[in-house]
């Protein structure tokens, strides 16, 4: 007790006197341990201090490795969810497409008679218990009757709707919810996106009201 | 001589893992930094097409209502609430049809937003339609 408090008035003395520059030197102090702890006592101390310093060590990295995992996940699902949300744009814009197309070209009463007849299969005022997927162009939907038929391929690194060996692992959703009773003239459009990606699955959807506002 | 040699290498285990974390911890919270940023811009993304949809939409339904209004006059639409997938987005239309705006054109100003409360995302769509 006597020998600490010596050195810890020792080195306070030296640092009130040295400033910055002079360093407090540990020299005496750990020679002066040395010797005063009896051989009994430090046999073994080292090992343990190995071990201790080991645990840390070790749960510091798990900390550190835990957080770089979870980072390069987090990178992959940005990109898928780019992905879906184009795939859920390009969904959109389709429908708004042949919506174009049978208002400005279509004969009679296109927006009921081709449009909407083109959609009537996917009507699901629900949810997507009832959605369809999109044909190759010409322009045209087809009713998913489980959700695989829905499933997005890739052909050259393109997303395509026909059938090949390489699937994408994203399944797109299209379905049509007629807005308000008497008001034949507005449909609501659902596109989603979904994948799975480690042991959870996501979703990316849009949804657009159109409306039969062209007047040929 | 033996101790003097000990001593000066105390404390190496001690700098060695200290560098070791050190340099580690760093990689972690860049690849951690960049991931962050990424999933943001992903989000950002889904958020600008929320906003485009509903300001086409308002766009649509100003069409819709065009001829209903009244020659040169201004209109706001009542705000076209429960757009987009959730329910959350929002439109806000005006319909300028005063010659004193602008002479030729009748203006339709469509905004949208990704959320009605937030408004922190915004797209504007402007439809001119000439007289």
């Amino acid at each position: 007790m006597e020998k600490i408090l010596k050195f810890l008035f020792r080195k306070s003395n030296k640092l009130n006197q040295g400033g910055f520059t002079q360093l407090v030197d540990f020299g005496d102090a750990i020679s002066s341990r040395t010797k005063s702890a009896s051989p009994k006592f430090t046999t073994g101390f080292t090992l343990v201090e190995v071990l201790v310093a080991i645990s840390i060590f070790t749960v510091s990295l798990i900390g550190i490795m835990s957080v770089l995992a979870s980072g390069i996940a987090n990178t992959n699902y940005a990109k898928q969810k780019m992905i879906a949300t184009y795939l859920a744009q390009e969904g959109i814009e389709y429908i708004r497409n042949m919506r174009d197309t049978a208002v400005l070209y279509g004969n009679g009463n296109p927006w009921e008679g081709s449009f909407k007849a083109q959609l009537s299969s996917c009507n699901d005022p629900d949810e997507d218990n009832n959605p369809c997927g999109l044909d190759e162009p010409p322009f045209g939907v087809t009713v998913c009757t489980n959700p695989s038929d829905c499933r997005l391929y890739l052909d050259n690194g393109n997303y395509s709707t026909t059938v090949s060996v390489v699937d994408s692992g994203f399944i797109r959703k299209i379905w049509m919810v007629p807005i308000g009773a008497g008001n034949t003239d507005e449909v609501k459009i659902f596109s989603r996106v979904e994948w799975t990606q480690g042991s959870g699955g996501y979703n990316v959807t849009f949804s657009e009201n159109l409306f039969n506002w062209i007047e040929i | 001589m033996m101790i003097k040699n000990l001593q000066s290498n105390r404390g190496f285990v001690m700098l060695f893992a200290v560098t070791l974390s050190a340099i580690l911890l760093t990689i972690a919270i860049g690849v951690a930094n960049i991931a962050f940023r990424e999933v943001k811009f992903s989000t950002n993304a889904r958020d600008t097409n929320d906003a485009f949809f509903a300001a086409d939409t308002g766009a649509e339904y100003a069409l819709y209502n065009y001829d209903s209004l009244s020659p040169d006059s201004f209109t706001t639409i009542p705000d076209i609430v429960g757009l987009g997938s959730l329910g959350q987005s929002c439109a806000i239309v005006t319909v300028d049809k005063r010659i004193s705006n602008d002479p030729d054109n009748d203006v339709i100003i469509s905004k949208g937003y990704n959320n009605c409360n937030s408004k922190s995302v915004q797209r504007e769509l402007q439809v001119k339609i000439p007289r």
